[in-house]
């Protein structure tokens, strides 16, 4: 799976490749039992300081999105794993200011949901 | 031991083929880098970018062909190793001097053509493949066992045969293999030529370590083609480390036996392996060079990818240059070269300075011991 880091971006590059592995989980470019590479491997090929790239896969590892094995290395995690009873409690406080910020904007809220709607689809597709 | 040879025309044509190597280098590298500079890819291909190579191709010429033909004259009026020793030097002091130049002519061009309202520069993006060390992608190390086990057969021939050994044994010899200058025999003389040849040995593996660990270095703009590329560029030249290391060593294999008197090899045999052996080298390598270009820049692959659009990040700063790798800040201790073919080392990192150290002075110690 390709990632792209923006450094000039305002999200954290920890926080992009940490979304852009559970983005590559839900469209299925990463699948259940695929090995990332590991973090001095990761770190070497791309630039990115070590602790950087520790702290998105501690993340991933505490969300159970992938587990560490000794001799597997990082490998990604089975669907079943990730889910967590109540989730959709987390979400909301997640995405309130989200929300918020297009009601400002004047979107409406069947824009808004039906732009949801979408980007789910893609996932179920993908 | 040294090789006194009397053909002036062999390392004439060495220090040619390096003059080539050094003109076309600059057009083999990565779609987006001038002279070691990067370009983003709206402007790499601007008039001004195209000139500048031009440029570079006269002023190349116009150094080197002048160059070489005076050389040629003082090499083959005055024969010895100085004419030729002082070419070799002075020849690659140019091509540097040549190649920092035009780097600063490119970033010069790409300062102001950037600072023109006209370019409007897309986003710079980091690609990172977390699939790029799946599946093979350099041969396995396995295939260097031959090697190291002709090294150990030659180790044991000589101590087997260590009485059969005449009193006095070779210690300077000439191109067809006969001895010009002698020694008294002791296991230091003897089993020098297998340390040597162990310790190229090494230096393969290290070489072959660098294939294999170095940094990728994706072209946001086409990354999966590069990505093919890359690998299929480690490939090629992981396999070509193995073949040269393990000619080399059998080559060797021949010349310690030979000299020590425990094998006849006639003059001329030896005189036509002597030469065959590095221009077959040095043709191959050039050959590959042409084909692969840097980081499989010129490999062609059936491949449709769309372009992105998206810029690789401008790293010029941390190149000093265009040749020198310097970055504190970057893990990778071994990245692609930006000018030339194949890796470099991180000056930014401590480790990156001991093993650039190790590399150099390995061969030099055992060239200067082997002289005593």
């Amino acid at each position: 799976m390709l990632i792209k880091i923006d450094f000039e971006s305002e999200i954290p590059i920890y926080a992009q490749i940490k979304n852009q592995i559970i983005q590559g989980i839900a469209s299925g470019s990463l699948t259940e039992g695929e090995a990332l590479p590991s973090v001095r491997q990761f770190a070497g090929d791309s630039g990115i300081n070590m602790h950087t790239v520790n702290k998105a896969y501690s993340l991933l590892k505490r969300d159970g999105f992938v587990t560490v094995h000794r001799r597997k290395g990082v490998v990604v995690n089975k669907l079943s794993q990730m889910q967590t009873p109540g989730f959709i409690k987390e979400i909301s406080k997640t995405i309130k200011p989200v929300i918020a910020e297009a009601y400002c904007k004047g979107v409406t809220e069947e824009e808004f949901i039906s732009n949801c709607k979408k980007i789910y689809l893609a996932f179920n597709e993908g | 031991m040294v090789i006194e040879d009397n053909l002036f025309w062999f390392p004439y044509l060495l220090i040619i083929i390096v003059s080539f190597i050094g003109f076309i280098v600059p057009f083999l590298l990565n779609e987006n880098i001038l002279f070691g500079s990067r370009f983003p890819n709206e402007i790499i291909n601007h008039p001004e970018a195209v000139n500048l190579k031009r440029n570079y191709k006269h002023l190349y010429l116009s150094i080197f062909l002048p160059f070489l033909i005076v050389l040629g004259f003082f090499i083959y009026y005055s024969p010895g190793n100085t004419y030729i020793n002082g070419g070799i030097l002075s020849e690659f002091i140019l091509i540097f001097l040549i190649y920092a130049i035009y780097n600063k002519k490119a970033k010069e061009i790409k300062r102001e053509l950037l600072s023109s309202e006209y370019i409007n520069k897309q986003n710079e993006i980091l690609t990172i493949d977390t699939n790029f060390r799946e599946g093979k992608y350099v041969i396995s190390i396995w295939w260097f066992l031959p090697a190291l086990l002709i090294i150990f057969l030659n180790i044991l021939i000589l101590l087997l045969y260590y009485n059969k050994i005449p009193d006095q044994i070779t210690l300077h010899f000439n191109l067809q293999g006969n001895a010009t200058q002698l020694t008294n025999k002791s296991y230091w003389h003897v089993f020098l030529i297998p340390v040597a040849s162990f310790t190229t040995f090494c230096l393969f593996i290290v070489e072959y370590f660098i294939i294999k660990t170095s940094k990728q270095e994706l072209d946001s703009n086409k990354p999966t083609t590069s990505k093919l590329k890359d690998r299929y560029f480690r490939l090629i030249w992981s396999d070509y480390s193995i073949i040269l290391c393990t000619v080399l060593v059998i080559w060797t294999f021949f010349v310690s036996l030979h000299l020590d008197k425990l094998l006849v090899i006639s003059g001329k045999t030896f005189e036509a392996f002597n030469i065959a052996i590095p221009i077959l080298i040095l043709s191959t390598t050039l050959i590959l060079v042409i084909k692969t270009g840097q980081s499989g820049s010129r490999l062609k692959l059936k491949m449709n990818e769309p372009a992105t659009g998206i810029n690789n990040i401008d790293d010029d700063t941390y190149w000093k240059l265009g040749m020198i790798y310097y970055n504190p800040l970057d893990p990778a201790i071994f990245v692609p070269k930006r000018i030339g073919i194949g890796w470099t080392v991180n000056l930014g990192r401590p480790a990156g300075v001991v093993i650039l150290i190790l590399i150099i002075f390995i061969p030099v110690i055992i060239s200067l011991i082997s002289k005593k």
